[in-house]
């Protein structure tokens, strides 16, 4: 029965994901501001030939219908159109990027973790101690600071002061693991090459911490209002008339109900690790699909553009599908 | 067996400190059921908890003893006590609905009653035997079936038998039972209280039931306890405490119960309203209520008297 | 608890009060528990005093904020060896004065942020409470619309339209607003299909009411202090936005004053001059962090039944 409450959502997800594509596809061309124009930049001297000879290449020339046929038709082959810079597929510009990319949202989600379930369950428990009030107070520092403005003061204070991290990059080049997954944390480990896994661990904290700083604020704040709610509860009392240990009342019977509205939040909260992404990844000139969109945009590389933005959205929407199945297994209320 | 004297629980609350129970002492034999009457307030459920020192925050027990089987139940660690806790004396709450843990299937959740306290290293397979035994024995059909299903998808009368079979896993001394039967209807209830009664003369199990409906005390119970803020003020047999009442509240009660066939007489109620209990007044705290208090009401401490074989009562009308 | 609120339902033809003493005694008591949380209370002057500096900035900053030196580039703030009162901050890469682009780049956010959250609070909670009243396709339509701008992060958007249409003021203003308005309506939406099952509507309705009159006069009254609430703490998140775009260049652009562009062009020099990026960051903060006292104060004071223990 939990099988099919999950197909349901998978299926109600691909006419989302047809719709984005479509949406993007019509932001595209309603939006002020020729796209041919913005292209060629201000280049100057441009011959009609060249114009023209671009607009043919990017379809520019049929009617709308058409050109959304193909913009379809080429989704779905994996065919995203082709570099302007570059004069590569973007689907293989992409797809070089997704590892590193990958790797720093992965870990940015597993710092706020770390960090928010902890100090969420601890502030609920004691409320109003020392641990609360502290966990509390950054917890909102950490909603009301810009991840790029952390990201900068981190690297100030710990690179450029205390040279404790690195500033740039991912690794040095010296140490660059054997290519299994494109994750270098991972190759390393993999590959049992240990100087690697020290130097590219380095290379990922300070990136880390500055994406899931606000994910973690927000989810340390929920988890804790959750799990206070939760505590109060009479089958929380019941569980501890049964003789179980404060331990198992609060993490089997209180926690597992106070996750069920936190992954709720979790899931909404991945937008903004995707989207801070492509900010963090420019500080720290980590070679990602956010800097990639960035770099795109100033070189005017619309292919690019779109079909990162695309593929962001269409990440969006797994990963919420993703916290969708887990909260239907955290529900019973729901599959049924 | 279950001895609980001058039991003191207070609440410290940022409006004073409240007295839920002052000084309350009662006797519990093996095997009887006693009833634990009372307005909403007046320190029942917060007794209850005091036995097992669950007491929640902001209250604390400050005084007074609850010996079980010879010991000092307040003199425990929370370790120790979770020994007693679901093994000896268990307790069954008043709306099953949210006693259940609504992720956990309700056998895992009468089974969990068993490992915690597996102090016989049974396997886990003998302990799904035991809770489908015990999932008949509560009057619930097709054990099989119950087992697997969530809280939500059973009706009040069954999660309230899952709670009763949960109480009774480790067959405890006591069971001690805060209004199980308030949220149901009042079939359900009759269903309810027949099980608790079947468990008691088959087990030999003894109850406390608290509850504030005397109907349910006159069918169920064999001794009585009526309670006013937090302290007791009355106590006797069930036969006694109905047919002669002798506390101005405890005839309040039963003058206050509307009898089918009388048409004509109004429905009697207590004048005014409970105390607060964080400014309890001086002296009898019923009296501004009382139609027969007497101006020394208001001085001093009531002691509670004995007046019979387990009959006491807290009223200056009764005093030698 | 009793409602301290007066609410528009209470009100008879023949009371005493008339409809502008209600608002007064309702308002005289919101500022008295203003001032009872502190935090709420100290984020607001915190806020004013932004607003009244950005308002004030020609006559406040000590500086002219365009004005470059080549002879003044990368000045230290004036606690920092090198460094002189008269620029307190430092200056930046072209010899500006830091502090005087802070004041001004105060306008910037302010402006951004209310009116972004003016014109898609309004628009929202407008689609959102008919929505929520008629329901019908009208609803349906909008609905599937507003879920599907949501599958969209944020700051993906925006970037990716800013890129489309290319920086500017109001350019900014129009991509932040054409999807900051789902989260009011769907807040709108929600609240009255949920105050639309209680009984007063049913009594309004029974009295011949109008449904317009019905939705301004009964409901939005007792919806507005949950509006008022997410407004406030999303003032702080457009400012956090139109940084991030002005970072990343696709906001506001220099040289006009904006702090994330600050933020960005002191990116260059984080290894010798600090302070470039850092001031306007701490001014974002202190702004956002006030913004977020005054919204969770306010969260508390408007709703009694939220606050927790």
């Amino acid at each position: 029965m939990k099988g099919i409450k999950i197909l349901e959502r998978i299926l109600i997800a691909i006419p989302t994901m047809l719709a984005i594509a479509m949406l993007i596809f019509v932001l595209m061309r309603i939006m002020p501001g020729d796209p041919v124009d913005k292209m060629m930049g201000k280049s100057g001297n441009i011959s009609i030939e060249e114009v023209q000879a671009l607009e043919r290449e990017f379809h520019l020339d049929l009617p709308i219908s058409v050109q959304l046929k193909i913009f379809l038709i080429g989704i779905f082959h994996g065919d995203l159109g082709t570099s302007f810079q570059e004069r590569r597929p973007v689907w293989e510009m992409i797809a070089e990027r997704i590892p590193p990319t990958l790797e720093l949202a992965l870990s940015a989600l597993l710092f706020s973790l770390i960090v928010s379930v902890p100090i969420g369950i601890i502030s609920a428990v004691k409320q109003n101690s020392l641990i609360d009030r502290l966990g509390m107070g950054f917890a909102f520092l950490g909603i009301s600071a810009p991840a790029f403005w952390l990201g900068i003061v981190l690297i100030i204070i710990f690179a450029v002061k205390l040279s404790i991290f690195p500033v740039y990059g991912r690794i040095a080049f010296a140490y660059k693991p054997i290519h299994i997954t494109g994750m270098y944390v991972l190759d390393s480990i993999l590959s049992r090459n240990w100087p690697a896994l020290k130097d590219s661990l380095m290379h990922l904290i300070l990136p880390s911490i500055s994406l899931g700083a606000a994910q973690a604020a927000v989810t340390t704040r929920i988890l804790r209002s959750s799990m206070l709610e939760v505590l109060r509860a009479d089958y929380v009392t019941l569980a501890r008339t049964k003789g179980l240990s404060e331990y198992m009342v609060i993490t089997k019977h209180a926690l597992r109900n106070a996750l069920i509205p936190t992954v709720t939040v979790i899931g909404l909260q991945i937008g903004m690790l995707l989207g801070g992404n492509m900010i963090i990844e420019t500080i720290f000139g980590w070679p990602g699909l956010g800097r990639l969109v960035v770099t795109s945009i100033f070189n005017r590389d619309f292919p690019v553009v779109q079909g990162a933005v695309m593929f962001y959205a269409l990440t969006y929407v797994v990963a919420n599908l993703i916290v969708d199945i887990i909260y239907t297994y955290l529900n019973p209320k729901i599959s049924f | 067996m279950l001895k609980i004297h001058n039991l003191c629980t207070n609440f410290f609350t940022y409006r004073g400190i409240v007295k839920a129970v002052d000084g309350l002492s009662l006797e519990l034999k093996e095997g009887e059921v006693l009833g634990l009457v009372g307005e909403s307030g007046c320190g029942k459920s917060v007794t209850l908890l005091s036995i097992l020192g669950l007491v929640p925050y902001p209250g604390k027990i400050t005084g007074g003893e609850v010996w079980f089987e010879g010991e000092n139940l307040l003199k425990k660690t929370s370790k120790e006590m979770r020994y007693f806790r679901g093994n000896k004396i268990s307790m069954i709450f008043q709306d099953p609905m949210t006693t259940l843990n609504p992720v956990f299937r309700v056998g895992e959740q009468i089974r969990e009653s068993l490992s915690v306290h597996n102090y016989k290293k049974i396997s886990k397979k003998t302990e799904k035997e035991k809770v489908l035994k015990l999932i008949k024995d509560v009057g619930l059909p097709s054990p099989e079936q119950i087992y697997q299903q969530y809280p939500h998808q059973l009706s009040g009368g069954m999660q309230q038998r899952i709670l009763i079979a949960i109480a009774l896993s480790c067959n405890p001394k006591v069971i001690l039972a805060d209004e199980p039967t308030t949220a149901l209807d009042v079939t359900v209830q009759a269903q309810i209280l027949d099980l608790l009664r079947k468990i008691n003369s088959d087990i030999g199990t003894a109850i406390i039931m608290v509850t504030h409906d005397l109907g349910v005390v006159a069918e169920f119970c064999q001794k009585v306890a009526v309670m006013y803020a937090g302290k007791i003020v009355e106590t006797g047999s069930v036969d006694q405490i109905i047919f002669e009442p002798k506390h101005p509240y405890t005839k309040g009660l039963l003058k206050s119960i509307p009898k089918i066939g009388d048409k004509k007489t109004k429905i009697q109620s207590i004048p005014g309203d409970v105390p607060d209990l964080a400014a309890l007044p001086l002296g009898c705290s019923f009296h501004s209520r009382c139609d027969k208090a007497m101006s020394d009401c208001q001085k001093g401490e009531i002691p509670l008297q004995v007046i019979g074989e387990g009959r006491q009562v807290r009223c200056l009308l009764y005093n030698r | 608890m009793t409602e301290f609120y007066i609410t528009q339902r209470g009100t008879q033809k023949n009371t005493r009060y008339s409809r502008s003493k209600i608002w007064w005694k309702n308002f005289k008591h919101f500022i008295r528990e203003l001032i009872k949380c502190r935090t709420a209370f100290m984020g607001a002057i915190i806020v004013l005093s932004f607003i009244l500096v950005a308002i004030l900035a020609p006559f406040i900053a000590p500086h002219d904020p365009l004005k470059a030196s080549i002879i003044k580039r990368l000045l230290p703030p004036s606690w920092v060896n090198g460094g002189s009162t008269t620029y307190l901050l430092g200056t930046d890469e072209i010899g500006r004065d830091i502090f005087s682009r802070i004041i001004y780049g105060a306008r910037v956010s302010l402006l951004v942020g209310l009116i972004t959250v003016a014109i898609s609070s309004i628009l929202g909670t407008l689609l959102g409470t008919f929505a929520g009243y008629y329901k019908g396709r009208f609803d349906a339509i909008l609905s599937r619309f507003a879920d599907l701008l949501l599958s969209f992060p944020d700051l993906i958007f925006a970037i990716f339209l800013m890129a489309i249409t290319g920086p500017g003021f109001f350019n900014l203003i129009l991509i932040l607003c054409f999807k900051s308005w789902v989260t009011f309506f769907r807040l709108s939406r929600g609240e009255m299909i949920s105050e639309k099952t209680k009984e007063y509507i049913e009594a309004a309705q029974a009295l011949g009411e109008s449904d317009i009159k019905i939705i301004f006069k009964e409901i939005l009254p007792n919806i507005v202090h949950s509006i008022l609430v997410l407004a406030t703490l999303r003032v702080g998140y457009f400012i956090i936005l139109e940084a991030s775009l002005s970072f990343l260049g696709l906001g506001i652009q220099p040289p006009t004053p904006a702090w994330g562009s600050m933020i960005n062009s002191g990116r260059a020099f984080m290894l010798t001059s600090w302070w470039v990026s850092t001031m306007p960051g701490i001014a974002l903060l202190v702004l956002v962090l006030s913004i977020n006292l005054l919204g969770e104060g306010l969260r508390d004071i408007l709703d009694p039944r939220l606050k927790l223990e």
